[in-house]
């Protein structure tokens, strides 16, 4: 399932996949991945986009 | 050991301390080992499992081959390697189908002039041999040239699903955008 919440969080900051990538210490092609539903990160890699995206794990992983 | 066998494994020797040159070259933070994120790892134990398994399937074939006395034009030394470089051909092209093909420290203009570099130098080593007419053996195999003609066409594949899967993510990402 596509996490649009992530995409629209991220979108909202004005960040590109590959500016949240290097602040989260990871690939473009893994925030593409998590944004399109097709990998369920872990939840050290949660808590970083978190920060990153100054929103909490409730409002951009929990159903 | 003999002279011949000494030169071989002073060539690999030499190869693999090139190869450790060249990674360090073509890594962002001088580093030799490539980093990579919990995905990417994640890919590339799925990747190793598959080049295991494709590994045992080529050397099952050729123990077979071999029992059968199916004539291989190929020296018997060198086709040991064919296991080994079907391994790395298929976990090459399956981390590159799932989105793994750079590290988080690689530099992909100097991965890229390495990659380039590495099938010039494999060309050059079959050239002199196959001008001289010595690309065949007294036996009528071939030597160590397969070896190279081995790893261009593993490294021309590697580099034709490389191109492949940037095509096919970039129709992607047009169409997501429409």
């Amino acid at each position: 399932m596509k996490n649009l919440r992530l995409k629209a969080a991220r979108a909202g900051m004005d960040m590109s996949q590959d500016d949240l990538a290097k602040i989260c210490e990871v690939s473009r092609q893994t925030i593409s991945s998590i944004e399109k539903g097709d990998y369920n990160p872990t939840i050290n890699l949660c808590i970083r986009i978190c920060k990153a995206l100054n929103k909490t794990l409730d409002e951009l992983f929990w159903e | 050991m003999n002279a011949q066998g000494f030169g071989f494994v002073t060539g690999i020797i030499v190869g693999l301390i090139l190869v450790v040159i060249l990674f360090k070259f073509a890594n962002t933070n001088n580093k030799i080992k490539t980093e990579y994120d919990e995905r990417q790892e994640k890919v590339r134990g799925k990747g190793y499992m598959y080049a295991f398994y494709t590994a045992l399937i080529v050397q099952a074939i050729l123990v077979l081959s071999s029992v059968c006395k199916i004539e291989i034009p190929v020296e018997d030394y060198i086709l040991h390697f064919a296991g080994i470089l079907a391994g790395c051909l298929t976990l090459g092209i399956y981390c590159t189908w799932h989105n793994v093909y750079w590290g988080l420290n690689n530099d992909h203009r100097r991965y890229g002039l390495v990659f380039v570099v590495a099938i010039i130098i494999n060309i050059l080593a079959i050239a002199g041999p196959a001008m001289n007419g010595m690309l065949f053996e007294e036996n009528g195999k071939i030597g160590l040239p397969a070896l190279n003609i081995m790893v261009i066409f593993m490294l021309s594949v590697i580099g034709i699903a490389y191109l492949l899967k940037k095509a096919v993510d970039a129709k992607k990402d047009t169409e997501e955008e429409d």
